[in-house]
């Protein structure tokens, strides 16, 4: 070979060499050389971020901050008006949120506001962030409404919030005379229902008087409107007799007419349910609320000596008649209602009373059938109890029937009795006592508001009853726990009492 | 030497024909004196149905065409003498009528007088805009406009009065749907949003009830279309309360 061609292929083999010798070298640039440590903000086992209008906010939050000097961070506590919104403003920027007043309107229970948590280190810029939700209560919370008059003739409300009616409350914060102090007067009138419900995404409790319906706002009980304002086809005459609800529906029952609405969306109440028939609603209706039941009401019609049912979104029906059954429907006459009910499993319930003979008998009938696409079976006779020769019977005013066991409870102005009508022939027994020189002046069963559709529920959901008594000039309310479910034991020992009120007209639950 | 002036003679033509291609034409630019105004409707009707007065004044809005100035400028109608006048001086007043300075939209008001010719016809006025110091007429599809009064029923859109009152109008239904409800007219959105349907059937029901009502009590004359496709015959509302009436 020629001497320069050598020299040539020397020089490129020395190159080749070079490249592939220095083409593989470790890069080390992607390394995470420089440790940073960071700040980690420790959330476990921290409650909801969950308090009352008015109350102050305080939130400590723990942070491990090894490696990081204390003065290299700073803090920035930021209140989002609405969740993902961007309004929002700097409420402190402490390391711990104390002291600080929450005055936001009370939220929607799906609608929180946020409060925002932002360490920075100082030294690098580095930002961390976490977020939680807020939610602020009204300071009118879930408790019992009352409804208390000190003239006799005009009404007042206070509110009861204690553990026995409020979720996750453990104090007893009773705030008397809550409307008046709103509005500069009292309800004209004797309230003998409530209801509260969802009008069109306001929370509104509902109130009747002998002569009135009235729209009241649940978040200060300002008042709203009422009668006309409240129908789109107004009834003639304003007498209502019940408040209740079913599932995605206020019921009313107003001179005989029973309303049905979906406030929630319609904002007023439409027309009364109408049927084919010539027909009258008493007060003592049964409501089954349990979501997607065909036949939510059923009663008694006094006047016209017949059991009807409303089919949901339909007319009434008349109960078939039966004969061979446990009781003919359309042989039940000459009766008056007393108390109506729908037990868990979906049976319906009257408590008749003889206009002649004066004797009790409970009527008992059967969960209707859906047979989508066929017509729905409707309810059919189960069951008939007679209650004469429960003691004291003749005196009493006010009957429970609860959901969730074979008893009822009756009470004259003293005693509260119970009539156990799992087997065939009822059995009484005295259950409770009001203290000397106290009538009753009210009973039910405290049932939480949002049953049977916003499971879970409190402890004490269908397991105490509401009493209220009067003694001439004091009013009170009592919760008499239940035990023994089927037997309806009072447990004496843990009955809670809240006195200081006015002459109790009536009581729910909010 | 022929090159040279042949060139020179090229540009000495070049340049004359550049110079004289391209003239420079005025842009026709906003004069003043073509400000106009233009009705923003061809018409409207007037009813003294819900007016207890026996005097109206109709506002009839007009569009500038043109600039705003910064003082007022008076609004001059003239009354076109045609077939379509057939309101006499009685009948109406020609008020002030002024666009305001700084502004696009002017107002002409009419004092409309009811009087009892008016329960049985209507009377209307034609007119146009006056070619006057500030304003020239607009175009020609809106330089007039017609303005008719009455103390007649004006029967609104039936539509969706037929789903929930009566299939057919007449004053008499129109009359009592308005003394129940207030709705003198109904829309899709008074239908679907502001009542939505079943405050509709319920409304509906109201009517009906009403008309029942009335036939009970007066057996020997019930309720009947007074004018309309079902003159002479019985109003027959579609919703009613049956445990009532039947």
């Amino acid at each position: 070979m020629k001497r320069e061609s050598i020299h040539l292929l020397l020089f490129l083999t020395l190159i080749s060499l070079g490249a592939v010798l220095s083409s593989c070298r470790d890069d080390s640039t992607t390394y995470a050389t420089s440790e940073i440590p960071g700040v980690v903000i420790d959330t476990t086992g921290m409650p909801q971020l969950r308090l009352l209008q008015f109350e102050e906010l305080e939130v400590a939050p723990e942070l491990h901050t090894e490696g990081v000097g204390e003065s290299d961070l700073s803090y920035e506590w930021r209140l989002y008006y609405a969740q993902n919104d961007t309004l929002s403003e700097v409420i402190s920027e402490q390391r711990n949120l104390e002291g600080y007043e929450v005055e936001l309107t009370p939220n929607e229970e799906d609608d929180p506001y946020q409060v925002q948590y932002t360490v920075t280190d100082e030294s690098n810029g580095l930002e961390y962030i976490m977020a939680w939700p807020l939610y602020v209560m009204n300071s009118l919370g879930e408790g019992l409404v009352i409804a208390e008059t000190d003239n006799g003739s005009d009404t007042d409300l206070s509110l009861i919030m204690a553990p026995e009616v409020t979720e996750d409350y453990s104090e007893v914060n009773i705030q008397r005379k809550v409307y008046s102090t709103i509005n500069d007067e009292l309800i004209p009138g004797l309230v003998q229902d409530m209801q509260p419900v969802n009008i069109y995404g306001d929370p509104v409790l509902l109130a009747i008087t002998g002569q009135s319906v009235m729209r009241i706002s649940r978040l200060d009980y300002s008042y709203h409107s009422m009668n006309e304002e409240l129908f789109h086809y107004a009834p003639s005459q304003f007498s209502p007799q019940k408040l209740g609800g079913i599932y995605q529906g206020t019921v009313l029952v107003n001179n005989g007419d029973l309303y049905e609405e979906y406030l929630r969306s319609s904002r007023r109440f439409t027309a009364p349910i109408d049927a084919p028939f010539p027909f009258t609603v008493p007060a003592q209706v049964a409501l089954d609320a349990v979501l997607y039941e065909q036949i939510p009401v059923t009663f008694y019609d006094e006047v016209n000596e017949q059991f009807i049912y409303y089919e949901a979104g339909e007319e009434m029906n008349l109960m078939p008649s039966g004969s061979g059954e446990t009781f003919d429907p359309s042989e039940v006459t000459n009766k008056e209602n007393m108390a109506a009910g729908v037990a868990v499993n979906g049976d319906f319930r009257h408590l008749l009373r003889d206009k002649d003979s004066g004797s009790f008998t409970l009527y008992i009938f059967n969960d209707e059938v859906s047979n989508y696409p066929d017509p729905v079976t409707p309810p059919l006779p189960k069951a008939m109890y007679d209650f004469s020769g429960a003691p004291a019977i003749e005196q009493a005013e006010y009957f429970v029937l609860p959901d969730n066991q074979r008893v009822m409870y009756y009470a004259t102005s003293t005693t509260v009795y119970a009539a156990l009508y799992s087997t065939s022939s009822p059995v009484f027994e005295e259950r409770y006592t009001a203290p000397a020189g106290e009538e009753i002046t009210s009973l039910q069963l405290y049932q939480q508001s949002g049953y049977p559709s916003d499971d879970p529920f409190i402890d004490t959901n269908h397991r105490q009853l509401v009493m209220s008594t009067y003694d001439g000039s004091e009013g009170k309310v009592y919760l008499l726990p239940i035990t023994n479910l089927g037997v309806g034991n009072i447990d004496e020992g843990n009955i809670k009492s809240f006195g200081g009120f006015g002459r109790i007209t009536a009581i729910k639950p909010q | 030497m022929k090159k040279k002036e042949l060139v020179i003679c090229g540009v000495v033509l070049l340049g004359a024909a550049v110079f004289s291609g391209c003239e420079q034409e005025e842009i026709m630019s906003y004069d003043e004196e073509y400000t106009a105004l233009n009705f923003t409707a061809d018409s409207t009707t007037y009813s003294f149905l819900d007016n207890p007065e026996d005097e109206y004044v109709q506002e009839i809005t007009l569009q500038v065409m043109g600039d705003s100035t910064g003082h007022d400028r008076p609004i001059t109608l003239e009354i076109i003498e045609d077939s379509l006048t057939t309101a006499g001086s009685s009948d109406y007043d020609m008020m002030e009528g002024v666009v305001p300075a700084g502004q696009f939209t002017g107002v002409q008001s009419i004092r409309l007088y009811n009087s009892e010719k008016l329960d049985s016809s209507r009377v209307s006025l034609h007119f146009r805009v006056e070619d006057s110091g500030d304003f020239k007429p607009g175009n020609a599809e809106s330089d007039d406009f017609l303005l008719t009064w009455t103390n007649e029923v004006v029967l609104p859109e039936w539509r969706w009065y037929s789903y929930f009152f009566c299939t057919e109008p007449s004053s008499t239904a129109y009359r009592i749907i308005v003394e129940l409800t207030g709705f003198t007219e109904l829309t899709r959105r008074d239908v679907y949003f502001d009542v939505g349907v079943s405050g509709m059937r319920a409304l509906g029901r109201e009517f009906g009830d009403y008309i029942k009502q009335y036939n009970q009590e007066h057996p020997d004359d019930p309720l009947r279309h007074e004018d309309g496709p079902r003159e002479g015959e019985l109003i027959e509302p579609i919703y009613y309360t049956q445990s009532e009436y039947d």
